[in-house]
This record gives C-alpha cells, structure tokens and sequence, in this order.
C-alpha cells in the first residue's frame, strides 16, 4: 500500500507539474492586470467580429486609443448567451466596464437588479441627452432611470423584389391586403415562390404581432404583448384571421411553417421568394443585383384596420450597458462615450457601418450609407407607419415561434382557434 | 506463474495466437445473412458520411451557397474561409487553449479513474455498493442546473476567469462515466492472472499496471476518446466560467461569435470553424482506434 | 429473449470470490480519490438542485426566496408537463429499444473484423465528433422545407408528399426520434465493440462447432457475456436520451410546432434559461431525478447489472 501511494503521488506531482507547465506555455496568464489598469477600458460586445458592425467597432477601437491613450480590451460573445456572461462574471465582480448589446426583456432587468448603473446623469452632463432622438430616449428610460446609452437602431419593413414581380405581371408594389393576394396569386402562376418567412423561428413571432397590430391600436397591443389575452379582444382575433387568410390564400411559399431566419433571408437572396418582411440588419448582405432590384416598403393595408398606411417595425434598441466596474473609471468611460457620439464616429457608422443611428438628424449632419438599401430604409418614413415594437412587452422566455409555426401549418384553422394557444404562453 | 508472465503486455505474441484462428475461419464467413447486414451497416454509414461531406463542402462556399444550395460542391470561395475564420478569431490561440484545458483535464480524469475502477470492480462490500450509487446520482443532474452553483464555487475558489478550474471541474464529471464503464471492463479480466501475480509478489499497483491496464486498453482508450470529445466540446460552463477573453477563450467560445443575431449568419464561415475545430478530435480518435481493439491476451490464457 | 436470458452458455469470468473477498476489503481506498474529487464538485449542484425546485427564482442576478411547495402544485395543474411527459415516453420507448439493440448487434457486426470494419469504426463515431451546434445546422439542411430530403422526393417524383418534416405536427416527433437513433446508434455500437473484443474468439469456435451461426452467437454466446455491460450501456443511453432530449430539440424543434416534440429535459432548459424561472425549472427537473432513479431500477432488475 504505502509503495503505491508513494509511486502516485510522484505521479501526480509530475502530472501537475506538466500541466501548469503547459499552461504557462500557451497564453499569458489571466487578465486580471487589466482591471486595475485605469488605462484600459474593458467592453463585452456583441458587434462581433466577421460581421460588419463588429469589424467596424474594432476599427473605432484602435483609433480612440491612438487619440487618447486608453487602451481597449474587446470581449465577443454570441447575442444568445452575452447576457448569461455578463451576470456571471457580475456574481464574481469581474464584470466588463461597458457592455454592448440590446435592451431586451432579457436585459430589461439589469437596472433594478443593480447588475448596471444608471447613466441618466452621465447623458446629461456630458450634453448627450439632447442629441439622441426622443424615441430611443423612452425606449431606454425605465422607473428606475436609463438603463444604457442608445446608440444604434433599425427599421423593418417589406421587401419587395419587383423583377420577379414584373416577371409575374405585378407592375405596382402591393398596397393592400387584396393586391397582395391578387399578386401572390399572379406570382403562383408564374410559378415563382411568392412571400418567404422564417416561419419556424423568430420572425414569425414578429410577423404575428404584426398582423394583430392591423386591427389593434398601441394601447391595447402594449396589453396584449405583456399580459396575453387574445381571445379577448375582437381586434386580435380579427388578426390573426388575417393571418390564417394570407396562409389559405397562398401568400407564402409552400411549407413556409419549416424556414428558419436564415433560410428565409437565403430564400429571398437567391431570387427564390419575391416579398419578405426583414430588418435592416440583412441590408447590406444582400447581393448587389437582388438589393437594386429590391423595393421596401410596409405591410400592405387592411380594409376597416387601425392605420391608414402600410405598416413597418423600428426600434432604437441597441446601446452601451455601463457597469458598476466601468463606473469606477468614470473618466475613461466618459472619453470613451464622448468619442462615439462625436459627429465623426457617427458618420462613420453610416458611411461605413451602415447603422441607423439613435442620434437627431442635425447631429448626424449629412451623410449616406453607399449602401443602396440602407438609403431606401431611412426614405421609409413619410410613406410607412410605424408600429408598437413588441420586443420590450413579450416577456423573456415567452417564445410565440413552435405554436405559430404549427399554425402557418394548419390550414383552415381561424383565429379563434389560434388565439388560444398563444394565450396558453402566458399561462403560469 | 508461466502464465502470468506472458500476459505482462507482450502483445506481440499475443496478437499471433489471434490471427491464427481468423484465418481459419475465413472461408465460411460471408454468409447471406450477413452480407444482408454489411448492407445494412453501409448504409447506416454512408448517412453518417454525409455530416461530414457536408462540412467539407460547406467549408469552401459561399455564404449564398452554404444555405441555398448545402449538398452541392460549389468551391465557390476556395480556401477563402479557412485561412479568414483563423484570422478572424485568432483560432490559433484558442486551439492551444481548448487543448490546454482538454488534455490536462484527459490525464487527470484517467489518473483519478483507472484506480477506482479497479478498486470497484474487485469489491464487493457496502462501500463499494455506496460508491456506484453516489456515481449513479452524477447522472441525474441536468448539466446546466450544476451551472449556477459550480459557477459560485468557481468564485468561492478565486479561480474565476481561469483555465485552471476547468481542469478541476471536468475530471470531477467525468467521474461517474469513466469509472462506471471502466469497471466493467476490468470485471473481464480473469481473477487468476491477479492472484499468481500476487503470489509472484507484485504490489496492486503494479497488478494494476502491468495486468490491468494492458487488458483493459479498448476500455481506456474508449474512455479517453469519450472524455477528450466532450471536454474538447464543452460550450456552456467554458463561456460562463473560463469567459470570452480573446486570451483564454476556446474554439468553442470563439465559433458561436461568427452567428450573428439576426439571420444573417455566414454558415459557410461558420463551417470553416467547425471544420478546423474537429480536426484535433479526429486525430485524437484516429490514433486512439486501434487501441479500442482488444489485443486479446485471455486467448493467450486460456488456450 | 427471456429464454436466452436465463441460459448462460458462458459463466461470467471471474469465480473464486469468496477466496478473493478477504484479500479486497481493503482495496476500495483506490477509489477514494475519484470519490472525493467528484463529491467537491457535485455535492453543490446536487443539493442546490433540491433548494432551487422550492424557491421563486427568477435566474442568475435575480433574488431567490422559499415558496413552499407552490412550484410543486403548479407543476401538477400543469398540462405542458403532462404533455411532455407523454412524448418523452414517446421519445423513449421507440428510440432506446431500437438503439440498445441495433447497437449490439453493430458492436457485434464491428467485431467480425470484415474487410474495412476500421474505417467503419470511424466511421460511426462521427456523430459523436461533431458539436451540437453543427449537428442543427446540418439537420436544418437535410429536413427543412428546402432540404436535402424534399429535393430527393422531388427528383423520383414524388413532390406532393414533401413536407416541413421538422415542423409538421405528424413528423416532428418521427424526425427527433429518428435523429436521436441516427446519433446514439453507431456510438453505442462502438461501446459494444470495445467489450466485445474482449471475447475469446475460442467461445465462438466451440459455439461454431455445434453449429451455431452468428444470430445465435450474437444472442445465445455473446449476448449472456456481456449482460452486465448491456446493462450499464442500457441504464447510459436512458439517462443520455431523457436529459440529453433537451439539445437535440433545441436545436431541431424547439418544442414546436405547438407542443409536438415538448419533452420534459427541453421544459427543464426552457424554464432554466429562456423565461427566467430556474425555480420552476428545477421542479421539473426532479420530474426527470425521479423518471431517471426509477429507470435506472428497473434496468438493473432486468438485466440482474451491477454498475
């Protein structure tokens, strides 16, 4: 016994040592230095790298620490599981000083949970507060103050490709519900895949707000989105009837109840679907010859519906968290702050990001993305109305998707039907 | 005693005494029935291959491609991808990290493991009873519900943001896996090899050794692929705990970066990634394949 | 089967116990390190997981406290969980007898060392290879609504019949079932391989001479070998399928459409980490401790396994 236990212990030793060996052989130790390093500002991004708002914030990086000296040490994580990093590390207080991501309900509780600091006093003293535009302003404000710096937005419209529409003898783009079942018709004809949606995913989530908004004013939506409660209101139901419509009517492609996000977006792409309702994220992914040929414009107009206009999404939801860590260096965050809202760094965004960004058009001065769909999206405006975003109402976890998924499945199935099982989501 | 001897890991003798017996058998092999099932198993197989046609070709396509078109070989963007999601992510330092955590984690497992597989596989008391019971438990815990209280005891040990604590946590929950399937491998090994080494006056260490660790090899071998694949895929604790420090970040931390929010993802980039990340692992396993087949030193014994 | 069970052609190697039991007692201290180092770090999460199904929880940052057993009635008036559990008994009784025994037979089949079984072998642990991740994206490829297996049905005519496999009520389950098989089938047999090699070809020989062929040498020779290591493989695949249901249907489902493919591991993550209530969670979770505890009891009836 005792000769064994000697022979594994050396053993062990030699195993341990092996390994811190190696250890210290891959990487430089940790980063715990950083933190007390007052010269760093440490960011948690999810502008990851690869894409194009990740590359350009990367850029943005280098310059401020040419400017000032300060240098910055950029942490990437997937959107999905940022905000389960940021609140572990935040168990430790190892927290990141500034975190880049949306206001979602996901991170709606950050400020009362005291996870981050409110900076509506860093807005106002540092002069922001009146170069961001109104809506982002109350889009971020919560009871217990603001909860980030808003910093770039987006819409979300229709897109429209009119060669495949003219290929089908469709000249005009929809402007009401019945055109676009007269075009999707047209389209069927011609055997071209008429409206693709990412039906197994989040989109249809977004698609089916949508729809009910056509006959339900904000107030009651705000309700409906937050607490449930479809049946109840005729409105609602009268939406998703509409839904149920452009399904049984062959608006969408065929089994459009199986397309995830990306393939929608590919689908669309590849000329394989003339319409697809999508955000400005995928504006600058598109390919040129699709892009040019490409026509945004809202969800067309239901007759007796709550709005006179074709309808669109925007929303000014993405900011810069500042943490309780970043609040101890107060001084490096406000340079930091300061130089991406100078005029400069904006421009940049749109020029070269091709962002919306959540700043007063006087302060964004002129300039254009070289992008032509980022130039069509910020002409939306006069002709669109803008719904309820219902990003900040559905609460976390409550995920619309596998049921409206069986329901673009379903044909024949009314609204009265479907509004049951979305009211079920709400259940306790 | 003559037969303990040869059983000491001499496998080359050992490997000949085998192949005789095949060679006799050969003629009579290839049986309807069992033709009917190589059949079957080709094309079980070929289903299998295609996961892996798959990200080989996706890995040289474009974006477009990689959605639109998954099974076609375009090569439209030729290595394009591999050379940029290395750069991109800087995946040369996060290959040495995942191997860093993976390997020492691997050699801690085994070491902890291989003696406490042999102790339960030739115990019989209450404690040994007690001991597969605690293992069997390890089963029962949804790994993400562990999450949350071995993220509090990363940060009780001040071993938060380290490598190092994932090199304590994996081997502790590979435990259960490891010992429970080894211990049935060495419940295989003849109880008389044990005992005339005994009597030549080996210590259990050295019957462990020399006696058990030869023949359990496909055991071991199994088991380190196991571990090293699941150590080597580990997303969610890494993330949390380990981080996403481009410093001590993994490949698997670094991968999912490339998936944008929303639907905007390059598959074929993400491929690329994929494809690099797995090579390790086939490395690992090639070598590892042989070993999972017994040399066969019973025969030897017995016969 | 049962015939086959109770007739053992082989003993069990190994006899001489008593002999041994002496001499062994103290052997157990080697397995106290493994013990110890798994207790550290499990002990934690096996504790908190009973505490955390009691609490109103809402996550990571947020305060916890007690609320009796009001998870537990809420769980019990809960008609998603009683649908969960119906296809997670689904999900089980079709997959787990079809892989146990399918992989048996592969180990079996691997052990033959035909020509090319080494590529074979590597062949099957592909799934076991690639991450999860990558593992949704492929079947997102093959299944989805322009994926590689409407295509085919397209190419041989037969497009009316294709579908959005893994969003139609009446496939979704089917094609989770049938992932689960293609993923644990040729890992488990790889298992089988590793034991059965360890089989003295001179058992089969003699099993040979009384002419048996392989479906009896596989069953009759075999099969009562390895009985205990059935068993434990048996007891890994239950637990790997009911907790491990939870990433396969994230990744090809969602639970969807409806509640099609909702199993109770898929409830226990989507209570954990997308609504926050890891509370809730967690009571759900002793749903699949206590699923898995009577499991594993009953496996270990059948097979007579020690593990």
């Amino acid at each position: 016994m005792t000769r064994f236990s000697h022979r594994r212990l050396r053993l062990a030793a030699l195993l341990a040592t092996a390994s811190l060996a190696a250890g210290a052989l891959t990487a430089c130790s940790g980063d715990d230095a950083a933190d007390t390093d007052t010269q760093t500002l440490t960011i948690l991004s999810s502008f990851t790298t690869g894409n194009a708002t990740g590359d350009h914030f990367n850029k943005l990086a280098k310059d401020f620490t040419a400017q000032t000296g300060i240098a910055i040490d950029v942490e990437e994580a997937n959107t999905t599981d940022i905000a389960n990093n940021y609140e572990a590390s935040k168990l430790a207080d190892e927290e990141r000083d500034l975190v880049i991501l949306n206001l979602t309900p996901d991170t709606s509780d950050w400020l009362p949970q005291g996870q981050v600091v409110d900076v509506k006093k860093y807005l106002d003293e540092w002069g922001l507060t009146d170069k961001i535009v109104p809506e982002a302003m109350t889009f971020w404000t919560q009871p217990d103050g603001v909860a980030g710096f808003p910093y770039t937005g987006f819409n979300w419209p229709v897109w429209y490709n009119t060669d495949l529409l003219k290929q089908a003898g469709v000249t005009e783009v929809p402007a009401t519900v019945d055109d676009l079942i007269a075009a999707s018709a047209k389209l069927r004809a011609a055997k071209i895949p008429p409206m693709v949606l990412g039906g197994a995913e989040w989109p249809v989530q977004n698609f089916i707000t949508w729809m009910v908004q056509q006959f339900v004013q904000p107030d009651e939506a705000k309700q409906i989105f937050s607490k449930g409660g479809y049946c109840a209101s005729p409105g609602a139901v009268k939406g998703l009837d509409l839904l149920g419509k452009l399904r049984d009517d062959g608006v969408f492609v065929d089994n459009v109840q199986g397309y995830t996000a990306d393939q929608m977006t590919s689908a669309y792409f590849a000329g394989k679907a003339a319409m697809m309702p999508s955000g400005s994220w995928s504006y600058t992914e598109a390919p040129p010859a699709i892009a040019s040929a490409t026509e945004l414009a809202g969800f067309p107009v239901s007759a007796g519906g709550a709005y006179t206009k074709p309808t669109a999404f925007q929303g000014h939801s993405n900011g810069f968290f500042l943490s309780p860590n970043g609040e101890k260096k107060i001084a490096s965050v406000e340079k930091f702050i300061k130089f991406m809202y100078e005029q400069t760094t904006l421009q940049g965004w749109v020029s070269e990001g091709s962002q919306i960004m959540s700043v007063k058009n006087d302060i964004l001065g002129s300039v254009t993305s070289t992008q032509p769909l980022v130039v069509k999206g910020n002409e939306l405006a006069p002709k669109v109305d803008y719904l309820l975003l219902p990003d900040s109402y559905i609460p976390a976890g409550t995920d619309y998707a596998p049921a409206g998924s069986e329901f673009l499945g379903k044909k024949g199935q009314t609204g009265a039907e479907f509004c049951k099982t979305l009211d079920k989501l709400y259940q306790k | 005693m003559a037969v303990a001897t040869t059983t000491t890991v001499d496998k080359e003798p050992a490997r000949s005494v085998v192949r005789t017996p095949r060679r006799r058998k050969r003629p009579s092999r290839f049986t309807p029935g069992l033709v009917g099932s190589y059949a079957l198993v080709l094309v079980y197989a070929a289903t299998l291959v295609l996961p892996l046609y798959w990200l080989f070709i996706s890995a040289f396509k474009s974006q477009l491609d990689a959605v639109d078109a998954p099974f076609a070989p375009t090569f439209s963007s030729g290595f394009d991808n591999l050379t940029r999601v290395w750069d991109l992510l800087n995946l040369g330092d996060a290959m040495l990290n995942s191997l860093y955590i993976t390997a020492a984690s691997l050699a801690v497992t085994l070491v902890i493991a291989i003696p406490a597989a042999y102790a339960l596989a030739r115990s019989q008391g209450w404690i040994a009873t007690l001991f597969e019971r605690i293992y069997a438990m390890g089963f029962l815990i949804p790994g993400f519900a562990a999450l949350v209280p071995t993220l509090l005891l990363a940060i009780q040990l001040d071993l938060f943001h380290t490598r190092e604590f994932m090199i304590l946590y994996l081997p502790a929950s590979a435990q259960p896996l490891a010992v429970i399937l080894l211990t049935q491998f060495m419940r295989t090994v003849p109880k008389e090899l044990e005992e005339s080494a005994t009597i030549d006056g080996a210590g259990r260490f050295r019957v462990l050794r020399s006696i058990y660790l030869p023949l359990t090899m496909p055991g071991i071998a199994t088991i380190s692929i196991l571990n090293f694949i699941s150590f080597w895929n580990d997303y969610l604790y890494t993330l949390v705990i380990v981080g996403a420090n481009a410093k001590v970040r993994t490949v698997q931390v670094a991968l999912p970066t490339l998936q944008g929010n929303q639907g905007i993802t390059d598959y074929a980039l993400v491929c690329a990634g994929t494809l690099i990340s797995v090579l390790p692992v086939f490395l690992v396993y090639a070598v590892l394949n042989r070993r999972m087949e017994s040399a066969l030193v019973q025969g030897a014994l017995k016969g | 089967m049962t015939a086959i069970l109770d007739s053992p052609v082989v003993a069990r190697p190994g006899g001489g116990k008593n002999r041994a039991r002496t001499r062994d007692r103290g052997l157990i201290v080697f397995a106290l390190p493994s013990v110890i180092w798994y207790l550290v770090f499990t002990i934690g999460p096996l504790a908190a997981m009973f505490i955390v199904a009691f609490m109103d929880w809402a996550g990571l940052a947020a305060p916890a406290k007690l609320n009796g057993t009001e998870n537990v009635s809420r769980l019990l008036d809960d008609d998603r969980v009683l649908t969960a559990l119906k296809n997670t008994g689904v999900h089980l009784a079709v997959s787990l007898p079809v892989i146990m025994v399918g992989a048996f037979m592969l180990g079996y089949f691997l052990n033959l060392k035909l020509p090319g079984h080494r590529v074979l072998r590597v062949i099957m642990f592909v799934p076991a290879l690639i991450s999860l991740s990558a593992m949704g994206m492929l079947f997102v490829a093959v299944l989805g609504p322009t994926g590689l297996v409407n295509s085919a049905l397209e190419q041989v005519g037969l497009g009316e019949h294709a579908t959005a496999w893994l969003a139609d009520p009446t496939w979704a389950m089917p094609s989770l079932i049938l992932v689960t098989i293609w993923s644990g089938l040729g890992f488990t047999g790889i298992l089988f391989a590793a034991r059965l090699s360890a089989i003295d070809d001179e058992i089969y020989a003699a099993a040979e001479l009384d002419g048996a062929n392989h479906w009896q040498k596989m069953w009759r020779v075999a099969y009562p070998i390895c009985r205990d290591y059935f068993g434990v493989l048996t007891m890994l695949q239950y637990l790997w399928t009911l907790f491990g249901s939870a990433g396969m249907v994230l990744l090809l489902t969602r639970g969807g459409p409806g509640e099609a493919t909702s199993t109770l591991a898929w409830l226990v993550y989507r209570f954990g980490f997308r609504s926050p209530e890891v509370g809730y969670s967690q009571t759900i979770g002793l749903v699949l401790f206590v699923l898995g505890i009577v499991g594993l009891v009953i496996i270990r009836r059948v097979f007579r396994a020690r593990y």
